[in-house]
């Protein structure tokens, strides 16, 4: 018996050891579970975090929202546990067509996850983005499909707009919403919004950064056109000051020219009158009445003391240096003119390739020993010019390249026509133009080359005319490599429309 | 199977049969466990066939009256073993509803190894309901001596017909459980 009381206390005792162990087991059971919830939780927050990390990347390394869109459809099928998706994207310019995805499986369900088309969803995402559209917010579907044997009976298409614009939808497919997925829904609202604000920002980032560059842009050319108008003002002052200095040598040198012309006639008159006088001179110092013999010795003393015959010679040397003077005066006069515009100027029809062949002929004794002559010259329809004019400019352009090469010299000639005129590009590769002199060489009386080589009036005398005919010239040059200067001309002027005729 | 099985038929052959019984069906059935059983463990599903087997040598009852006895008795056994809030039901019926939904989930729970039996309602009659028996054991009848049990606790004595039966080679056992 007492072995009896005995076994039924251990007996108990076991019960109760048994009934703890359960009660602790219950309790580990508890613990196990919060642990793996707050696993879960954690997981979920991280995969939620990552979601929303990529779409602050998308802020940060701006890729292309249809490069990026799969990354965040990814994203959104792991976070959710959902299966397929899809998604479309439609370019900001509307005449763009849209992207539509082929069918995208979630990478944790399947191995492969393979893109496929599928005609049934293709369908119904055509079905939805009219809805979507028109709701312009998140729009559930029930539906009755089965996509790789897997029952599919909710759609949700989460669409994508940033500036009023439906930038895209993402297309979830699914088997009955959990309360997990519903409020993982709420997650990739959030997210898209934020998606949409980046996008907003992007765009008017990109706006800033485009007017930005449209107003730097007009700046410079502001700044150009500025610099323009002070050299065109200077340039017009100056060619009305040569237009009064030009007057105003003018007069006095018609009389200089012609006074110096009769003093030429006048002088042969006077030595002529000399010359006899000194025969006469002669023949008296042979008379034998002594005072007259005298007189005619003290004449003849005098011609030896002045060196008449040195200056009779002289006289005509000093005269004939003074007209070739004159004439240079009365050219200078004349090119000043010419720069000024004060000369007539009849304009028509004018075939470009005829007159650089003329100016290249009146050129060739300068050109010749200097390398040779490309052309490029296009049949260009004529332009209203004043032929004579424009050879002069072109003329002045060969020579100036003569001067500026050596014997390897080339010497290419572009000549090519738009809508509105002719552009001639006239290139060379000779020695160039110093930067500092770039913006004089138009100036006239401006010259590199020595005095009395150069007038400095070339390159003036070009730029009037080319002025007139309400054309262009620039110049660009480098030294040591060469210079070109541009030339555009229109059809026609606006100055003279006379003898137009193609 | 689960440990509270076994204290619960050695209670059983010890209330009914003596300590000596116990004694002499350890002997005869010389099992791996050596008869140390304790409800937090699980033993192999042949101990209990060998056990139930001697018993019916022993007793000379047949196996099956003996399973079906051994389940009525192990009923308060496992009500009691229960937590209190979780045997808290109104009558029969919804405690037969609870078995799969709520009773084998805190059973697994506590024991993830344990095989509970799929035990489900699949048909609510007025009088009664179908009951669906699923087990790779095949011991229908131990769950009949439970109903059994479970009924006359709720004051409701029940009549069952075996529909179909594992042991005579269906793939499920089906109950029709009537109230008398």
């Amino acid at each position: 018996m007492e072995y009896e009381a005995a076994f039924q206390r251990e007996r108990k005792a076991r019960k109760k050891a048994e009934s703890i162990l359960e009660q602790k087991s219950r309790e580990l059971h508890f613990a196990n579970t919060s642990l793996k919830e707050n696993v879960d939780s954690l997981h979920f927050a991280l995969r939620e975090n990552k979601f929303l990390n990529h779409i602050g990347r998308y802020g940060i390394e701006k890729p292309k929202l249809l490069d990026f869109l799969p990354t965040i459809v990814n994203d959104m099928m792991r976070l959710s546990e959902i299966p397929f998706a899809a998604y479309v994207h439609f370019p900001f310019e509307t005449q763009q067509a849209g992207f539509y995805s082929p069918l995208l499986r979630n990478p944790d369900l399947y191995d492969d996850a393979l893109e496929t088309q599928n005609n049934e969803t293709n369908r119904l995402i055509t079905e939805i983005e009219p809805i979507i559209r028109d709701m312009k917010r998140t729009h559930l579907q029930i539906v009755d499909l089965a996509i790789d044997d897997k029952a599919i009976d909710t759609i949700v298409a989460l669409p994508i707009i940033s500036l009023d614009h439906l930038s895209g939808i993402i297309i979830l497919f699914t088997h009955t919403l959990t309360d997990k997925q519903n409020h993982v829904l709420n997650v990739f609202k959030t997210g898209i919004k934020q998606l949409a604000i980046i996008m907003e920002h992007r765009y008017q980032e990109d706006k800033l950064v485009a007017s930005y560059e449209e107003i730097s842009a007009t700046n410079d050319a502001l700044k150009d056109t500025q610099n323009k108008l002070v050299q065109s003002e200077k340039m017009a002052t100056v060619g009305q000051l040569s237009a009064g200095i030009a007057h105003e040598i003018n007069n006095p040198m018609g009389f200089i020219k012609s006074n110096i012309g009769s003093l030429g006639t006048y002088i042969e008159d006077f030595v002529e009158y000399v010359e006899a006088s000194k025969s006469l001179t002669e023949k008296t110092m042979q008379s034998t009445d002594d005072d007259i013999m005298t007189a005619a010795k003290g004449l003849d003393k005098i011609w030896s003391d002045l060196d008449m015959p040195y200056l009779i010679e002289d006289s005509k040397n000093l005269l004939a240096e003074s007209q070739q003077g004159i004439k240079r005066i009365i050219d200078i006069v004349g090119g000043l003119k010419r720069f000024s515009r004060q000369s007539d100027n009849k304009k028509e029809p004018c075939y470009l390739d005829k007159t650089i062949d003329e100016a290249l002929k009146l050129a060739h004794n300068e050109l010749k020993f200097k390398g040779v002559v490309i052309k490029n010259v296009a049949k260009v329809k004529p332009i209203n010019a004043n032929n004579g004019e424009l050879l002069q400019v072109f003329l002045n352009l060969f020579v100036n390249a003569s001067h500026a090469m050596n014997e390897q010299g080339e010497l290419i000639i572009d000549v090519v026509e738009d809508t509105k005129g002719v552009s001639i590009k006239v290139t060379d590769n000779g020695s160039g133009i110093d930067e500092k002199n770039l913006e004089s060489i138009f100036n006239p009386f401006f010259t590199t080359k020595d005095i009395g080589v150069g007038t400095g009036l070339g390159l003036s005398i070009s730029y009037g005319i080319i002025k007139d005919h309400q054309g262009t010239i620039d110049v660009t040059s480098e030294v040591g490599k060469g210079t070109a200067f541009s030339i555009w001309l229109p059809f026609e002027g606006t100055s003279s429309k006379e003898g137009l005729n193609e | 199977m689960k440990g509270a099985v076994f204290t619960n038929f050695q209670e059983m052959i010890e209330d009914q049969f003596g300590m000596e019984c116990w004694e002499a069906l350890l002997e005869k059935c010389d099992l791996p466990s050596g008869g140390m059983y304790t409800s937090a463990d699980t033993y192999d599903d042949q101990e209990i066939l060998s056990l139930v087997g001697a018993l019916s040598e022993y007793s000379e009852l047949p196996v099956p009256a003996l399973v079906e006895a051994f389940g009525r008795y192990l009923y308060d056994g496992l009500a009691n073993s229960l937590p209190p809030s979780m045997m808290n039901y109104p009558d029969l019926w919804s405690l037969l509803d609870a078995v799969d939904s709520v009773i084998h989930v805190e059973v697994n729970k506590l024991y993830p190894d344990a095989l509970t039996p799929k035990i489900i309602v699949t048909e609510k009659h007025d009088n009664g309901v179908t009951l669906y028996y699923q087990s790779p054991r095949k011991m229908c009848l131990l769950a009949i001596g439970l109903v059994h049990k479970a009924a006359e606790s709720f004051g409701t004595p029940v009549t069952i017909k075996h529909t179909c039966c594992m042991n005579e080679g269906a793939d499920h056992c089906s109950m029709l459980i009537e109230q008398d």
